[in-house]
């Protein structure tokens, strides 16, 4: 009976203390996993390790120029220079890249009187000519080369080459002439028309001008101001545009050529469509450029949104860097309409996040 | 079968804990002063592709207090209720502690007390152009709650820390995203304008890609070193939007 019992003890002891035992041994916690000895020694190593690193990396940063005229605030975003330097040159290029003009139709008339010494009647006008080209169709290309850009303050002074690449021009020309005087027995009037084409001369100009930045709702704005900037297309007639101009009124032999020739038409077409015509670019050519990197006035909690009262700062243009800065503090949670709903689940097993009861908001 | 009964009864190291505790915190800090050294040696950054960001440490700290408190059920039927995190900065890592307890579905009046620690980590960008950290957990240590008499037993805690301990990759993934309040442009935009004059200039778009390449904690701030690269403007046509 007494054996029977001490069984029976010893069966409902140690059950459960075998139990826990392997329990225990199968559970135990990851520190007791290791070689106390071991992890001891990793440690004198690294820290070693780190504490060379460390001053290595503290060094550089303490003595970085980037860092230089660093302000207060709770938000800093550091811009080096070079960084805003390689942004405004992609956006400067991107200005001018593949843009292509088009005039307006454009007129341009010239009228006068001829004369000539005709032997012993002297010099008398011989007749009168009315030029009237019309530029139906002048079409350029734009294609920048690298900038130039100099820091100084919050103004970036640039001056971008921009050259004029190949371009088209058609003019629509009539030439009038009225014969006066002896000439107006022999010759009459006379009129001619012709479709004259040309080539837009490729030329490289200088746009001058500077970028102000400025702080804007946390970013950083380039205001572009180029003012009363122009290019002057040159149309170079082709010659075979104007061989055919010159054969309608070399057609005229006699008094009447001799008095056509004086009017020197196709001379004064020339000296009219070759001085050229300006093209203004418009201050709305330069688009103003918002740096990609700004201070956030709200931030994501899991379903909620959390405002932020962002207090901006003046920005802080030095030699190497351009920062932005704010304050910022904690302002109202915004819910959002499936706020109730379970959250992001973990993506392994049965583990569910759910969102506690929210405390009142921080102000 | 005796030392078993005396390993499943006795508290672990205290000791032996923080031991594992820094040398996993040491590893951390000298993986992140590796990439930084590595990157750049002696100069902290590329400066023509790089761009820093700093955060203080109190508006950190508030960021991250703002996501708690957060339930996250593991298995075993066990649900952690996070409550509270502090955060503290350790050479180059934002060190995060977080307290809460922890308590079985079975039994929810009884609790234990749960402490994480980690570290932020894990700095990316996502689509939605924000500068999101994870927090990733090194270490679980769970006790006895103070003042509160429905507690586990220490035998139960043990084998608790350990079912807890071995849940971290989903008590991580569970654990919210801190957010940096910086917007990040995916693009760069300019604007069409015209017909005016002789121009009409069609819209143009830079793809960017920004991504986070290196943390490094002094100051009592925390700089995050974030890598942009600008494409080519092109022009945009009708379709795209």
């Amino acid at each position: 009976m007494k054996r029977r019992l001490a069984t029976v003890l010893l069966v409902v002891l140690a059950v459960p203390s075998v139990t826990l035992g392997v329990l225990a041994v199968r559970f135990r916690p990851k520190a007791e996993r290791e070689d106390p000895a071991t992890v001891e020694r990793e440690i004198v190593q690294l820290a070693k390790q780190r504490d060379s690193l460390r001053a290595v990396v503290y060094e550089a940063a303490l003595t970085s120029d980037v860092l230089d005229g660093q302000p207060e605030g709770d938000v800093l975003i550091a811009l080096p220079t070079p960084f805003v330097d390689a942004v405004v040159r992609s956006v400067v290029t991107g200005w001018f890249h593949d843009v292509d003009i088009r005039l307006p139709t454009i007129r341009l008339k010239k009228s006068g009187d001829v004369k000539a010494r005709l032997g012993l009647l002297g010099r008398r006008t011989v007749g009168s000519y009315d030029l009237d080209v019309r530029l139906d169709d002048v079409r350029g290309r734009l294609q920048p080369d690298a900038p130039e850009l100099s820091f100084g303050g919050d103004v970036i002074t640039m001056s971008v080459p921009v050259r004029v690449a190949g371009g088209t021009g058609v003019a629509h020309i009539k030439a009038d002439w009225k014969s006066r005087g002896i000439a107006r027995m022999a010759c009459g009037g006379m009129s001619a028309e012709r479709d004259v084409t040309g080539q837009v001369r490729a030329r490289t100009y200088i746009a001058r001008g500077r970028i102000l930045l400025s702080a804007e709702n946390g970013a950083v704005l380039a205001d572009p101001d180029f003012p009363g900037l122009a290019l002057r297309l040159f149309i170079d007639p082709s010659a075979r545009s104007v061989a055919a101009l010159d054969s309608v009124l070399d057609a005229r032999t006699g008094l009447c050529g001799f008095a056509v020739d004086k009017s020197r038409a196709g001379e004064r077409i020339k000296e009219l469509v070759g001085r050229g015509f300006n093209v203004k670019i418009p201050q709305k050519f330069f688009r103003p450029i918002r740096l990609p990197i700004a201070v956030e006035t709200a931030v994501p909690l899991e379903n909620r949104q959390l405002a932020l009262q962002v207090t901006p700062r003046a920005l802080s243009v030095h030699p190497s860097t351009v920062w932005i800065s704010a304050n910022v503090s904690l302002g109202a949670r915004i819910e959002t309409p499936d706020d109730d709903s379970v959250k992001k689940p973990a993506p392994t097993r049965d583990t569910v996040v759910k969102k506690s009861p929210v405390p009142p908001a921080k102000r | 079968m005796l030392s078993m009964l005396v390993a499943a009864c006795d508290r672990p190291d205290p000791a032996a804990r923080e031991r594992v505790v820094e040398r996993d915190q040491l590893r951390r800090e000298i993986a992140g002063l590796r990439t930084l050294e590595d990157v750049a040696p002696g100069k902290l950054m590329d400066r023509e592709h790089e761009v820093l960001v700093s955060v203080s440490d109190t508006l950190l700290r508030s960021l991250i207090a703002a996501a708690f408190p957060v339930t996250i059920d593991i298995p075993n039927k066990l649900s952690v209720t996070l409550t509270s995190a502090v955060v503290v900065f350790r050479s180059n890592v934002a060190r995060v502690d977080i307290t809460g307890h922890v308590r079985r579905s079975t039994y929810p009046h009884v609790t234990a007390a749960v402490t994480l620690r980690g570290a932020l980590d894990g700095f990316k960008v996502d689509s939605n152009k924000a500068l999101r950290a994870r927090i990733n957990i090194d270490d679980v240590a769970l006790d006895t709650p103070r003042g509160t008499p429905a507690t586990f037993d220490p035998l139960v805690i043990n084998v608790l820390q350990s079912i807890v301990e071995r849940s971290l990759p989903e008590l991580t993934s569970g654990l919210p995203a801190v957010t940096i309040p910086v917007r990040l442009d995916q693009s760069m935009n300019l604007p069409g304008f015209g017909p005016e004059g002789a121009f009409t200039i069609q819209p143009s778009i830079a793809p960017m890609t920004v991504r986070a390449s290196r943390v490094i904690a002094f100051q009592n701030r925390l700089w995050i070193i974030l890598h942009i690269e600008l494409g080519a403007f092109a022009t945009v046509t009708g379709s795209t939007p």
